[in-house]
């Protein structure tokens, strides 16, 4: 699933590890949301996009056709 | 070697340091542990006068010293812990990551099928030798597909 976490992040000015920091999670885990190959539980997508002060649905780019919907 | 036995959630540092203690708690008991193993295999070796293998003597013994180094070891490292808040946020971080605890189970998951496989081919090959081998890998299998059938019963019916 593509994010915006990387925008997002750099137009706020906060590196990976703040934002890991301030989610309760590991860089790698950062790093790999970025890239598109984790996906991100409920919580975890919630709790960014508080960090952000957006919705969710402005993060996470849900994809119909990727989710064979 | 993360989330291997210890898969758990601690949302708070305080829950996290319960953890620690209980940790620790289990480390004494697996020092006693090989300290009860260690003392029961020299016992039926020299008092008992049960005749043992030297290969099976010598497991029996490496696994008791190994639990007796290893588990003080262990009990140290995590008092540590307990001591160094920044140290511990780290740790806390670290194995609560929702990517690592979905890493390990699927690691779990996959070592779980190569055991079978290898326990499955090593009863049916070793079964030309030595029929008690067929008998003990096989039947290990059979428990492996019991308890995951039971687990997953109980475990749909609490979700």
């Amino acid at each position: 699933m593509k994010t915006k976490i990387q925008e997002l992040r750099k137009a706020h000015k906060v590196t990976q590890n703040e934002l890991a920091d301030a989610v309760c999670v590991t860089r790698q885990t950062i790093i790999s949301l970025e890239n598109g190959r984790y996906n991100a539980s409920l919580v975890l997508a919630h709790k960014i996009a508080q960090f952000f002060k957006v919705a969710i649905e402005e993060i996470f780019i849900f994809n119909e056709k990727e989710e064979n919907i | 070697m993360k989330g291997l036995f210890c898969s758990y959630s601690a949302s708070s540092d305080e829950e996290y340091k319960k953890l620690i203690k209980m940790r620790m708690r289990f480390f004494i008991g697996l020092f006693i542990l090989g300290l009860i193993t260690c003392a029961i295999t020299l016992m039926a070796e020299f008092v008992w006068s049960v005749t043992f293998d030297d290969y099976m003597l010598g497991v029996y013994l490496g696994v008791a010293i190994g639990l007796m180094i290893m588990s003080p070891v262990l009990w140290v490292r995590n008092k540590r812990l307990l001591n160094n808040d920044e140290k511990r946020k780290q740790m806390r971080i670290a194995t609560n990551d929702e990517r690592v605890q979905s890493i390990s189970k699927k690691a779990f998951r996959a070592a779980a099928c190569v055991l079978l496989a290898a326990m499955y081919a090593g009863g049916l090959i070793g079964g030309i030798f030595y029929p008690i081998l067929a008998k003990v890998l096989l039947f290990s299998v059979c428990i492996f597909l019991v308890a995951y059938s039971v687990a997953y019963i109980i475990i749909q019916k609490k979700m």
